[in-house]
């Protein structure tokens, strides 16, 4: 059974924390690129929490995509962070590391990002 | 039974004589058991009825038994949907429901005239009433005297009169009661359970059906319901009303229902689920406290009727094919706030019985037979469109089938093996085999999203890939992503490209598709963009050795069980020796959500 998508923002500054919860689908497109087109203007730097996320089909992993692909044109920078291992894998096969960063947890992430 | 009505129709005229009624009745609301004394003085009381305020009303009549036969035992009968006690010449001659606690039940009930007022020319009669928990209100109390069968004819003459008089918004109640059990049948047996106006109309019109008879029935008929059975049916009929109503009017405008109406609908059920509740359980006196906000409500509940303009607004602009819908709709919303009006009037249920209750059924009941014409049409046109959609969504898979499935171009020297199991009728992967002077070459690629639309992309992908004539897996990749680059919609489409030469040489390019296997293990890849995202993506070629490979879409790493368990990218290089089937089937019996691609290649005699 598929969960449906909350996404919660924290924005501290130019950093915007979007934490994803429930599984990412084609029905997420409010909850990924809505709620990051609603980011404010200042922010440069993104993390993407992806620790309450089960399960990303091949849409929803494609609203990701936008996401950092509209992220690059600005530019602001996005590093993901809590995805599983099987996820750590897929976004690597997908070849997005010109796009954005993977790391295992929010600490990492706040590291990486700068 | 028909004989007993034409008879009861027959002898009412003639047995009327022997019935009579009070006279000079006067009430007070309070109470004091001074007030059943014959000799009491109620030169103050009034003639009018007392509005509800105190949980007691009192009346006293006179009743002249003169013209009465007085060979058989005498009767009074009192009418009234509250607990009461009965005095004649102030002593207690019966009672009714229980006058603690104001349990009672409607009911026309008789009670014998006690022997030594039975002889008397005129008696005295007092009552004493608990307001109802029912919300019914007391009506004005007439005792009326006369022999058990003479008062038997009486009562079966006024319900014949009620039931006549009543007959549109009976009929109405009926009706509703048959389209609400008809769409509810129509939604339960519909493929397409998407028609919400279906499920929330009849779910309406069942419990608007049930509080019209409900409340109409008991009434007229003066059965013995009692108010464990009425009160919480009545009040459940409310609160289903008040649910489903908004959510009717914006699913037959095809709208989501906005949360202010969400948000309204729920506080009005919460409230007459409360309300009855309460009328269950609470004292009489704290009922009386809450139904003093009931004017509140009913405000409220006109508010939720609005919902019928909201859903179509702005009104001047409604689409042609909707303005019948919003038209019945509007219908509707006149009777519906016809029916709340005079209840703010009195707070209680009085509209039901007067006369002005059957102008406001008609007006439903217009509404209603419109909507459900309407929607039963809607309802008709949508599964025509089903089937011609699933006509052609057959003809799609048939040309997917004849694109997909054409006999691999395979090379003497190999065996291609293919599995391809769609999730829908129309799949979003593709496959292709081509002999080449270089190798066998073979592409498995997967649009993201499922349905029509990905296989349509699928299929503009392969016509790519026939199209493009070179045997690099890297250019082929590139050729195929100018192609699809600005025709993906805001999806992409995974593509793995594998030449694999007589010798057994790999040459693998990747975008953004799982890794091949080769020899049970996963052939390492330089990761690529998927197709279609950006216009100049660069794909690396990775060389290798083998004397099979395979490559799967990610239908099956992604197949998921029961506990939401993927199969996974280890138990996939664990299979991927076995034939292509045989990797497909035990991914779909894990657990099948996306389309199944599996294509292996092999070297014979290797």
């Amino acid at each position: 059974m598929v969960t449906a998508t909350k996404t919660k923002v924290d924005q501290s500054g130019d950093l915007a924390v979007m934490r994803f919860e429930g599984d990412i689908t084609s029905t997420s497109e409010e909850a990924v690129l809505g709620y990051y087109k609603k980011l404010s203007g200042d922010t440069k730097k993104i993390l993407l929490d992806f620790s309450k996320v089960p399960y990303l089909n091949s849409s929803g992993i494609a609203l990701v995509i936008q996401l950092l692909m509209a992220a690059s044109k600005v530019p602001q920078k996005v590093v993901c962070f809590g995805l599983s291992a099987h996820f750590v894998k897929v976004f690597t096969m997908l070849g997005l590391a010109k796009y954005t960063t993977l790391e295992p947890d929010e600490a990492a992430a706040r590291t990486a990002v700068g | 039974m028909l004989k007993l009505w034409i008879a009861i129709l027959l002898a009412t005229p003639m047995l009327s004589a022997q019935v009579v009624t009070a006279d000079n009745c006067v009430h007070q609301a309070g109470d004091n058991p001074d007030w059943a004394r014959p000799d009491f003085d109620d030169s103050q009381w009034s003639k009018q009825y007392p509005a509800k305020g105190s949980p007691y009303i009192w009346t006293r009549c006179r009743i002249d038994l003169r013209s009465l036969p007085r060979t058989e035992q005498v009767y009074i009968e009192i009418r009234s949907f509250a607990a009461w006690e009965l005095f004649v010449e102030g002593e207690a001659a019966g009672s009714f429901g229980d006058i603690r606690t104001g349990f009672a039940g409607t009911s026309y009930q008789k009670r014998p005239i006690p022997g030594s007022a039975a002889t008397r020319n005129s008696i005295s009669v007092a009552v004493r009433q608990l307001t109802g928990r029912n919300n019914i209100p007391l009506m004005a109390l007439i005792p009326v005297a006369g022999t058990q069968v003479a008062l038997q004819y009486w009562q079966s003459n006024a319900i014949l009169t009620q039931l006549s008089e009543q007959a549109p918004a009976l009929l109405g109640g009926g009706f509703s009661l048959a389209i609400g059990i008809l769409l509810l049948l129509l939604f339960a047996f519909s493929a397409d359970k998407s028609q919400k106006e279906l499920l929330w109309f009849g779910i309406y019109s069942l419990a608007l059906g049930s509080f019209r008879c409900g409340a109409s029935f008991p009434l007229i008929i003066a059965t013995v319901f009692s108010d464990w059975l009425f009160i919480p049916c009545l009040g459940l009929a409310n609160a289903v009303m008040a649910l489903v109503l908004p959510r009717f009017f914006f699913a037959l405008a095809g709208r989501p229902l906005p949360a202010f109406y969400f948000w309204l609908s729920m506080i009005v059920t919460a409230w007459d689920l409360s309300l009855t509740a309460m009328a269950l359980l609470a004292p009489i006196e704290q009922i009386h406290q809450v139904r003093a906000m009931n004017p509140y409500f009913i405000y409220l509940r006109m508010l939720i009727g609005t919902a019928a303009a909201a859903a179509f607004w702005p009104l001047w602009q409604v689409p042609r094919p909707l303005r019948l819908s919003c038209s019945l709709s509007l219908l509707f919303l006149l009777g519906y706030w016809a029916r709340l009006m005079p209840q703010l009037a009195g707070f209680d249920l009085s509209a039901w019985m007067t006369p002005g209750a059957n102008v406001q059924a008609g007006f439903n009941l217009i509404a209603l037979i419109g909507l459900f014409v309407v929607i039963a049409q809607r309802h008709r046109q949508v599964a025509l469109n089903r089937a011609e959609l699933q006509g052609e969504m057959k003809a799609a898979q048939e040309v997917q089938w004849v694109l997909t499935s054409s006999t691999p171009d395979v090379a003497p020297w190999a065996s291609v093996d293919v599995a391809y199991l769609p999730a829908k009728e129309v799949g979003g992967d593709f496959y292709f085999s081509r002999q080449t002077q270089d190798g066998q070459l073979i592409v498995v690629g997967d649009v993201s999203g499922k349905g029509l639309r990905a296989g349509m992309l699928a299929s503009a992908a392969l016509g790519a890939v026939r199209a493009l004539d070179t045997n690099s897996p890297a250019s082929l990749l590139q050729g195929m992503n100018r192609v699809l680059h600005g025709q993906v919609g805001g999806g992409f489409v995974t593509c793995c490209a594998a030449l694999m030469s007589k010798d057994g040489q790999l040459i693998v390019a990747n975008a953004g598709h799982p890794s091949p296997y080769v020899g049970g293990q996963e052939f390492p890849v330089e990761a690529g963009l998927p197709l279609g995202i950006m216009p100049d993506s660069d794909y690396q070629e990775s060389t290798g050795h083998g004397d099979s490979i395979t490559l799967v879409s990610d239908g099956v790493v992604e197949a998921e069980n029961a506990q939401r368990e993927l199969f996974g990218f280890d138990q996939t290089r664990e299979i991927s020796m076995k034939s292509a089937q045989a990797i497909a089937d035990t991914a779909k019996a894990w657990g099948q959500n996306d389309d199944i691609t599996v294509v292996t290649v092999r070297r014979k005699n290797s």
